[in-house]
């Protein structure tokens, strides 16, 4: 038995208390009037419950709906609109992430001859690469047929072979410090813009052999090898802008001596 | 509870007393309710005048019946027969002084056609608001009108039956909701 009869009001109207229940409902009223007053309310419609012609009419209204009277049903829930609404924000979202990062990839993996053509550096640019000090890791530039450690001497005018590592994919150009003190650049040629290096595999570091002559002046010869970003075009920036592109390069040197004739 | 109604008497004399009492003061308190719930629909006189005869026909017809509850249903039933008569008389000009129409048989003995026409009314509008519920609400009424007990709807339910009637309870207030200004009509008021 319930501790507050009011909860039993449900059941008056459709004769389903017991008698206990309907006793301890009816004797409540008498005590309350607003309790009193519903059961007034109540009665009416106990009335209209008690044909049982009524009562299967109500029950035919309340007989389990169908496969697709519950589809209906869930669709008009405004839970069900709302979960659609972000069901339907999800693909959309997913959509253009697609569309997005298929775009990015298709530039990403254009072959060189389709990407913008880099522009040659001007000397300015090629002095303040020479400018900044070594930095960054990952890539390597050696002369073959010299031991590491000490500076080679050389012969003025002697043809060098050049060894240059370095992850790709990078854009990358070797410049040399002369003993006068003028920067040149040493590969590509001069006037061209630096050379793009892809790897064949990811992860995979690209071995570039190259032929430099040598200084044909006495002295000792600075090779630095800048190595870039592949988004990065150095010749766009000013040359005042390098210094600040600098944490994004690698700077590898390699110096040789040119004995004297 | 304000008057009470024990029955821890020992002798049969005090017995007889007490339930004497116990009619007397249940029939009091009745008055006062069916008083109060019929100034909330009639005007002060009709709702004297209908108390009246609620009570009239509880001391002479209903004369045996001493349990409190019991006559608490029975001015119910009585309260809510004569309510729909005076509003039907009211609602007939001049016929309020002619001779009772309720009690003046058809040729075919059922009842009056416009009571037939407003219970029809009243059972559209209470199933199209049945329909409307959803879920446990749904469940639980068609239970009830399949004829089953709180406790045995609990039982199908498998849940304790002060839960149930928890449910109920709200799910009563729902359909009173869903009925709005309607639900006076559907309990048995008059047609707005």
């Amino acid at each position: 038995m319930t501790g507050d009869p009011k909860q039993l009001l449900g059941g008056y109207a459709t004769d389903s208390l017991t008698d206990a229940e309907r006793q301890d409902l009816l004797r409540a009223a008498l005590d309350d009037q607003a309790l009193f007053d519903t059961l007034v309310e109540e009665e009416g419609l106990r009335e209209l419950l008690a044909d049982p012609e009524a009562r299967q009419h109500v029950l035919a209204q309340l007989e389990p709906p169908d496969g697709w009277e519950r589809f209906r049903a869930w669709l008009r829930r405004p839970a069900t609109v709302a979960d659609l609404l972000t069901v339907a924000a999800a693909l959309v979202v997913a959509v253009v992430a697609q569309q997005v990062y298929q775009a990015t990839r298709q530039a990403r993996d254009l072959p060189a001859a389709t990407r913008p053509a880099p522009r040659p550096l001007s000397q300015a640019h090629l002095d303040r690469l020479a400018a900044l000090p070594p930095s960054g890791s990952g890539a390597e530039l050696a002369l073959e047929g010299y031991p590491a450690g000490t500076p080679p001497r050389v012969s003025p005018g002697q043809t060098l072979a050049i060894r240059v590592t370095v992850k790709a994919p990078a854009r990358v150009l070797l410049l040399e410090l002369r003993p006068d003190g003028r920067v040149a650049q040493a590969w590509p040629a001069p006037g061209e813009a630096p050379v793009l290096l892809f790897a064949p595999q990811s992860a995979t570091p690209v071995v570039q052999r190259l032929s430099h002559v040598a200084s044909s002046l006495p002295g000792t010869c600075r090779l630095r090898l800048v190595v870039a970003p592949t988004d990065l075009d150095l010749a766009a920036a000013s040359p005042d802008d390098i210094e600040r592109a600098a944490p994004r390069l690698t700077l590898v040197d390699l110096t040789y001596e040119t004995e004297r004739p | 509870m304000g008057l009470g109604y024990s029955r821890s008497r020992t002798t049969m004399g005090e017995l007889s007393r007490e339930r004497t009492l116990t009619r007397d003061a249940a029939l009091a308190s009745l008055r006062l309710r069916i008083l109060s719930a019929a100034r909330r629909r009639l005007s002060p006189a009709d709702a004297e005048d209908l108390t009246q005869e609620v009570l009239l026909l509880l001391t002479t017809k209903y004369a045996e019946v001493e349990d409190p509850a019991q006559l608490v249903a029975l001015g119910l039933g009585i309260l809510r027969k004569k309510q729909a008569d005076l509003w039907r008389k009211s609602a007939r000009r001049g016929e309020a002084s002619a001779q009772d129409a309720t009690e003046v048989p058809l040729a075919h003995g059922g009842p009056l056609p416009d009571t037939v026409a407003a219970d029809r009314a009243r059972l559209r509008l209470f199933a199209e608001a049945a329909a409307r519920l959803e879920g446990r609400c749904r469940e639980i009424l068609r239970r009830k009108l399949e004829g089953l007990s709180f406790v045995e709807i609990a039982a199908e339910l498998g849940r304790p039956v002060n839960t149930v009637y928890s449910w109920d309870f709200r799910c009563h207030q729902r359909l009173r909701t869903l009925l709005g200004d309607r639900w006076s009509f559907v309990a048995g008021g008059e047609e707005r």
